[in-house]
């Protein structure tokens, strides 16, 4: 079993977090709601209006955790300086708890698309990805988490499992990992991998976060696939693996997300709480 | 493939629907290629419509959400995101809407959308230096005339000939009532902006309007005022205490 101490890229309270979004920010901050942490996405609080004093407002009551979407890691065309340096403000503004994006691609040819693309696991893309994370680390001088995709295909030039990929990128770019359990069950289960294999496999890496969040299965005639959504509760095989993690890792800030068909903030609260008694019981 | 032409033939493929080059660097097992990727293509076309819904509500509502979904596919593909910040996103999106055919019978729908995107411009728009009543009350009417201004960027006026306001209104409570809306068209200048954390949103009267309007670019505020029309000081005035009270105004960089 893991120990309680943190990795230098997450300085998380050992609790569980809601992710915070837009339909939620004025409960929350006229409500103060008891939970430990909150993560946003950082793409959000990147204008200059009201969203960041908003959340530079909620810094008295919560650790925060920026957790990006639109970055890039995984472009070969390098990262967006532009993007960059406002991540870079925000950073500095809010001082947040931690700082993390994905093992992925969207943005190519001056496109973004909005997705999580997958990359191939080989020695180029992991050349790529460890140079934009460490380009990441030094804009906002500081470590950071990045989160195992879920994924739907995989590529014919790969010749390493995603596990190593992600131990040699932590190892290269001295970055962390987001450990995100749901995306570990969905992507082994698409794969027809075995979810303890992978992290027994990545246990041994600086794991500073754990996501958890719902997923959908879709059925075609007798194929099936499970589609990362985050529209619903965290599925029963899920919390299994959840406690099959903490075993494994020790106690980690779990975070409960969610982001499409939103429910009431009492529901995520409500989530969060059944991470926090598994959560306990390990600490 | 080098990463650089996979990710090239990925732009190809979610931009076209055509998975035939990209397919062979994808391992086919119980699905195929194509059918993996569809999924990435799916939630890219599915994720950046949620994003224009969140952008456009009342025009989503005036449209329904099957003609906003299909209207906003093919933007999509038109005219895909260029940043990563979604609530940038869909600047084109209502002159996207006015070009449609079949928007033709309800010209307000795109009225709507570049009011809805005023909006999230004014509400996302960077803190600036304001000119304030303070600072103009030592100047002489020489300097006050002299002095160069330019709008604050929170400040967005959006012509309209529909009662769009109106509309909005009603349209924030989930039964509408739409008894009093008089639908002739009738030009008109709407203020949307943003002098705090709470956004305003207010129909200008025609000299405010031109005021407002002529300080898009720098200007000098006697030019401003200059096109406020001749003669009333009381609309002058008015017209000013307005720009300092609401911070319409901002000084050049």
């Amino acid at each position: 079993m893991g120990g309680t101490a943190l990795p230098a890229c997450s300085h998380l309270p050992l609790a569980t977090g809601i992710g915070l979004r837009a339909a939620h920010h004025e409960r929350v901050s006229a409500e103060r709601p008891k939970i430990a942490w909150l993560e946003v996405h950082t793409e959000n609080f990147l204008g200059g209006g009201a969203t960041p004093a908003l959340l530079e407002s909620l810094r008295d009551c919560y650790a925060i955790s920026l957790h990006g979407v639109g970055l890039s890691l995984g472009s070969a065309g390098g990262l967006d300086e532009d993007h960059l340096s406002r991540i870079a403000a925000l950073v500095k503004r809010i001082d947040p708890a931690a700082v993390s994006d994905h093992v992925s691609w969207s943005v190519t040819g001056g496109v973004y698309f909005n997705d999580l693309l997958p990359i191939p696991y080989d020695e180029e893309a992991l050349g790529v990805i460890a140079r934009n994370v460490m380009r990441f680390q030094e804009a906002i001088d500081r470590p950071v988490m990045v989160e195992n995709p879920s994924t739907y295909l995989r590529h014919a030039q790969s010749d390493r499992a995603e596990p190593q990929f992600l131990a040699e990128l932590c190892q290269r770019s001295g970055c962390g990992l987001l450990l995100d359990v749901n995306n570990v069950f969905v992507s082994t289960e698409n794969h027809g991998d075995d979810a303890r294999a992978y992290l027994a496999a990545v246990a041994h890496l600086p794991i500073g976060e754990i996501h958890l969040s719902g997923h959908h299965l879709c059925q075609i005639g007798n194929r099936s696939i499970r589609i990362d959504d985050h529209g619903s509760p965290v599925a029963d095989q899920v919390w299994a693996l959840y406690d099959h993690s903490l075993a494994l890792i020790g106690p980690r800030p779990t975070l409960i997300e969610w982001d499409s068909a939103l429910p009431p903030l009492e529901a995520l609260l409500a989530e969060a709480g059944k991470a926090q008694i598994r959560l306990a019981r390990i600490a | 493939m080098r990463l650089a032409d996979l990710q090239a033939a990925y732009r190809g493929y979610l931009l076209s629907g055509d998975s035939a080059p990209l397919s062979p660097a994808i391992i086919a097992d119980a699905f195929d290629g194509a059918e993996r990727l569809a999924i990435y293509r799916n939630n890219f076309l599915i994720g950046l419509g949620e994003a224009l819904k969140a952008n456009f509500p009342v025009t989503l509502q005036l449209v329904g959400p099957d003609f906003f979904e299909q209207a906003a596919r093919h933007f999509v593909l038109a005219n895909p995101p260029q940043r990563p910040c979604l609530f940038e996103y869909g600047a084109a999106f209502p002159d996207f809407l006015r070009d449609l055919p079949q928007l033709n019978p309800l010209p307000y729908v795109a009225e709507m959308a570049r009011f809805e995107f005023a909006r999230i411009a004014a509400y996302n728009a960077p803190a600036e230096q304001y000119v304030s009543a303070d600072m103009l009350g030592g100047l002489a009417p020489e300097q006050l005339e002299a002095l160069p201004i330019r709008r604050a960027r929170h400040a967005h006026i959006v012509r309209v000939n529909w009662p769009v306001l109106a509309l909005w209104k009603a349209h924030q409570n989930s039964e509408p009532d739409f008894s009093g809306i008089d639908m002739n068209a009738q030009p008109h200048a709407l203020l949307v902006c943003r002098p705090d954390r709470t956004l305003v949103v207010q129909e200008l009267d025609t000299p405010t309007a031109q005021f407002l309007s002529a300080a898009d670019e720098q200007t000098l505020l006697g030019g401003a005022a200059a096109q406020c029309g001749a003669g009333s000081e009381a609309v002058l005035s008015r017209t000013i205490a307005l720009a300092l009270d609401l911070r319409l105004l901002a000084w050049p960089a």
